[in-house]
């Protein structure tokens, strides 16, 4: 049961934030559905290690709220499959299509997407 | 503008792995065939082939005399094969492997009496290992293939026979 932070955070609080930070992006679903969403997008972040301890060539990372029609739901979200056109540095004049290839957290209404 | 050996070689290799789709008679149709950037420049997607090139080394064994002289040079390429199909998706990975990896290979060794030359470009070709390449976020395998060629010790725009 998600505690009364999770609820207040996931009603309010990330809504905020994703007014403050959030950037329009694209979300494309494996079968060509597309929903424009706000993302709060950190670029460039630091490499993540795969089990093996080789760098993971992660590009961005997003974090989008759970939601049917604001965000996305974490039962929607196909890694590998689903895509986001993206700003892929701020004053890019076109939107770049990556690729979601990792889901890193789905807590309190926030999902944290890696993409490449 | 000249092209090195090295490079219409690794053209070629592109362009024979461009070749596997299922109405070219293979089991399946690649997405892409990718050479990347300083950065990458790609993305990954399912079925896509990721092509790097390796150190190339002197190969002293089939170099040869002359006036000036031949060098020959073994050039590894890993191929890497991407799989990521749906999360829905019920077909055995490994057959996805086994079939992807084989469309690479036939791919590659095609036309069969002369694909090992590269249109005489090289000498000798092999093919390595299959490996299993898994991941958290994809599944698929890595290939190696190292081309042996010559060239023209002063000038490697020059193929040596």
């Amino acid at each position: 049961m998600a505690s009364r932070f999770d609820q207040s955070f996931q009603t309010s609080g990330f809504p905020q934030l994703l007014a403050e930070f959030g950037e329009p992006v694209v979300y494309r679903f494996a079968g060509g559905v597309t929903r424009s969403i706000d993302a709060i997008i950190e670029r460039n972040p630091p490499a993540i290690f795969d089990a093996a301890g080789q760098p993971m060539l992660v590009e961005l990372i997003i974090r989008i709220y759970r939601h049917s029609t604001l965000g996305v739901l974490s039962n929607e979200i196909n890694r590998g499959s689903d895509s986001v056109d993206v700003l892929k540095r701020v004053d890019d004049v076109a939107t770049t299509r990556m690729t979601v290839t990792k889901k890193l957290s789905d807590d309190s209404g926030v999902i944290v997407l890696a993409l490449n | 503008m000249a092209t090195a050996i090295s490079e219409q070689i690794a053209a070629k290799l592109q362009t024979r792995l461009q070749g596997i789709t299922v109405a070219g008679g293979y089991e399946v149709t690649v997405s892409e065939v990718v050479r990347g950037t300083r950065f990458g420049g790609w993305r990954p997607q399912h079925l896509q082939l990721v092509i790097n090139q390796g150190t190339m080394t002197r190969n002293e064994e089939l170099s040869h005399p002359g006036n000036p002289p031949a060098t020959a040079y073994d050039l590894p390429f890993e191929i890497y094969g991407l799989l990521m199909p749906s999360e829905s998706a019920t077909d055995k990975i490994d057959t996805l492997r086994n079939q992807f990896s084989s469309d690479v290979i036939k791919a590659i060794s095609t036309p069969q009496a002369s694909w090992h030359n590269w249109d005489t470009l090289a000498i000798l070709s092999t093919i390595s290992d299959v490996e299993d390449v898994t991941q958290e976020e994809s599944s698929g395998f890595k290939l190696t293939l190292t081309v042996t060629f010559r060239v023209t010790e002063n000038n490697p725009y020059q193929g040596r026979s």
